[in-house]
């Protein structure tokens, strides 16, 4: 069982360091607890229009949304590890070969992912945030955050192996299970007032500490996670899919840009993987939405603060999230016995990834629509496609091809957010100077470009 | 058709590949054998550009693969050890895909070919993530044949698949290099080389330890396997 456990740790210790160095990796925690440390310290400003109570709710539903994206990633994950690694090489599905029982093996996975994520995200971020709330002024029990958060991020995760195990075992007759959940509990907190998001058992435990909240908490971590292990079914129902030859038209079809098949095979991994188009929705437009409901508050903080500024650069950052999902299937490997270049597939990624924006610029067409600013519509589309295009370029000079797993690396993410933070802070700042230097965002554009001639040149053989 | 003259692929401190020479003629159906861990794959890599050699000069075709690697997989068919392509593509949209890469048209015909005569044409709509290993190997092959390459280097060329489709593959090779083509296999099954290869190379811990014919004096009338073992061991 200890052996089992201990090679767990191990496996995913390398299955991260293997791209980028076991310091690169190990340095990422201590990242973590500067961002978070910083994100703290931004409180001097946002302490004005957020509440300590406030603050403590986002980052309660931060952690059970991080616990609920771990634990998905048993779930969906799947496809993406099963391209990269193989199923057979991970110790999750050994016992297919060795005398271990799937439940034994699930229960390590389980623990192996809680203390895991406890030293990769938890206590690093709890540190940097109690750290930085010393300067800032509201006070925060080290102790008590550390545990609740961490409670939090269990009763997510364990949340989820649940739904994993309904979906499991039902197939597709869960989906409806397991889209009706949050929608019966979003109604039950809207019949309640929205006081009831205060409800959420390890915020409440923070709050008001009692023996009844932390048993309350206990009690939905292990209810999930024993009916898991005890209807537990690691094969997940296998069905061959098939499909009408659509490729050849559609490379056809876009036969105006340069790399069209390349393109075509882009469009049909998006749509016909795991979540399909629904990641557009989910992974971009929901959080649009929110970040356009939320924006005016900062009105509040930054008197004359121009919005629809701030929307553009957001939401230019935000699009640059795209090109993830381009790469997330996709290896160098499975092109390299072809006659294209990595700076080929890397172009390729680019065209696509200037397709999908089409979404984020209509976006921002609508908001300025919206705002009733047409006058101004010049200064902010080019405002957004700068972002997207520099932020896009720093993303594949430093990621090329492997860019969820690569930003893991302390170096990389450290040096993401040194080139894109004071650039977008820049932007906002010169347009709250004078409107019209907007208009200096198009040198981002020169930039982006010579940023990825080094890209391509850096990823190539 | 390929000429290696000191080749050497170092990897920290393991030595790959060990400075090797190596000449495959125009018509071969050349086998490099080896034990696993012995170097084929990265020799193959190099062979085809897919990673850059430490040391030493490659041509294929006689173009130099350091200087223009692009050309030598335009023409050269190539099979990798892993059975690419994790892909949603389904099996037939995978060969135009390849065709439309290698900028080749009209390939109905070719691909219904390749679905008949490795038995897989069932299988043509389903996506190539979904596919067996068997199946994916023969969409491998079919792939590295669309654009009549005067060479093909193929990385365990039968290794996934079932004793009928590994005679047929063994006759396709065959009756290819009848017709003029060449092929560079690597493997690590003696069987397969003494009944198709023409010529052989034997690489052990990196360094090359016999290169000749399959008739070669030196191997006589003695079982392959025997003189393989006494190579290496």
């Amino acid at each position: 069982m200890l052996e089992l456990f201990r090679s767990m740790i191990k496996e995913e210790w390398r299955m991260h360091s293997s791209f980028f160095g076991n310091r690169g990796f190990a340095l990422f925690p201590v990242v973590i607890a500067a961002v978070s440390l910083l994100l703290s310290l931004s409180m001097i400003l946002f302490g004005r229009i957020v509440s300590q109570t406030e603050v403590l709710l986002g980052l309660h539903y931060l952690f059970l949304f991080m616990g609920c994206m771990v634990g998905g990633f048993g779930l969906l994950g799947r496809e993406v590890m099963n391209m990269r690694f193989g199923q057979l090489s991970l110790l999750a599905y050994s016992s297919r070969t060795l005398p271990i029982s799937e439940r034994l093996i699930f229960s390590n996975f389980i623990v192996k992912d809680v203390v895991y994520y406890f030293f990769l995200y938890v206590l690093p971020f709890t540190a940097g945030f109690a750290a930085g709330a010393v300067f800032v002024g509201p006070h925060y029990s080290f102790v008590m955050l550390l545990t609740t958060l961490f409670l939090s991020f269990c009763i997510g995760l364990s949340l989820v192996f649940l739904l994993t195990t309904i979906y499991a075992n039902l197939g597709k007759k869960a989906l409806l299970v397991i889209l009706l959940v949050p929608v019966v509990f979003l109604l039950f907190l809207r019949g309640t007032g929205s006081v009831s998001f205060y409800a959420l058992p390890p915020l409440a435990l923070y709050l008001e500490p009692s023996v009844d909240a932390f048993l309350t908490c206990l009690v939905l971590i292990l209810v999930p996670s024993v009916i898991s292990l005890i209807f537990l079914k690691m094969d997940f129902p296998q069905s061959q899919k098939h499909y009408p030859n659509s490729f050849s038209k559609l490379a056809d079809s876009m036969g105006f840009y340069g790399y069209s098949p390349l393109m075509a095979k882009d469009y049909l991994d998006f749509s016909r993987s795991g979540g399909g188009p629904g990641k557009l929705v989910f992974s971009f437009l929901v959080p649009v939405a929110v970040v356009w409901l939320f924006l005016p508050q900062l009105l509040q903080l930054v008197p004359g603060l121009d919005i629809l500024v701030v929307f553009a650069v957001v939401v230019g950052m935000m699009a640059s999230t795209m090109y993830n999902w381009l790469t997330e299937f996709d290896m160098f490997g499975s092109y390299s016995f072809l006659p294209l270049t990595a700076a080929d597939v890397m172009r390729s990624k680019l065209n696509s990834y200037s397709l999908l924006n089409l979404v984020p610029l209509a976006v921002v067409l609508f908001a300025v629509l919206q705002a009733g600013r047409l006058q101004d519509l010049l200064h902010i589309v080019l405002l957004f496609v700068a972002v997207s295009m520099y932020v896009v370029s720093v993303t594949v000079y430093l990621t090329g091809l492997n860019t969820s797993f690569t930003l893991y690396s302390a170096g990389n993410f450290t040096t993401y957010l040194l080139a894109i933070g004071p650039v977008m802070l820049g932007l906002v700042l010169l347009a709250q100077l004078n409107f019209q230097l907007v208009l200096a965002s198009a040198i981002l554009v020169p930039v982006a470009g010579y940023v990825l001639r080094r890209s391509f040149v850096k990823w190539n053989l | 058709m390929i000429s290696v003259k000191n080749l050497s692929k170092h990897f920290g401190t393991t030595k790959a590949v060990d400075n090797v020479d190596l000449h495959v003629q125009k018509g071969e159906l050349f086998g490099l054998l080896g034990p696993n861990g012995s170097g084929k794959t990265t020799m193959i890599k190099m062979l085809t550009g897919q990673i850059r050699p430490g040391s030493g000069e490659i041509s294929v075709h006689g173009v130099d693969v350091l200087a223009k690697p692009l050309r030598v997989k335009e023409l050269t068919g190539i099979i990798p050890e892993q059975e690419n392509p994790p892909s949603f593509l389904t099996a037939e949209e995978y060969l135009h895909f390849v065709a439309k890469v290698r900028k080749l048209k009209d390939i109905e015909e070719q691909c219904d070919w390749w679905f008949s005569y490795l038995d897989f044409g069932e299988q043509k709509d389903v996506l190539c993530k979904d596919l067996s290993r068997g199946t994916r190997q023969k969409l491998m092959l079919s792939q590295a044949f669309l654009h009549g390459p005067d060479l093909v280097i193929i990385d365990e060329p039968l290794i996934n698949l079932d004793p009928l489709m590994q005679r047929r593959v063994k006759d396709f090779l065959k009756d290819y290099v009848k017709k003029g083509g060449t092929v560079f296999i690597s493997t690590h099954i003696l069987e397969i080389a003494r009944e198709i290869c023409t010529g052989m190379a034997i690489i052990y811990k990196g360094k090359l330890v016999f290169s000749g014919r399959m008739d070669d004096t030196a191997i006589g009338d003695r079982p392959l396997e025997e003189f393989f073992l006494e190579l290496v061991c």
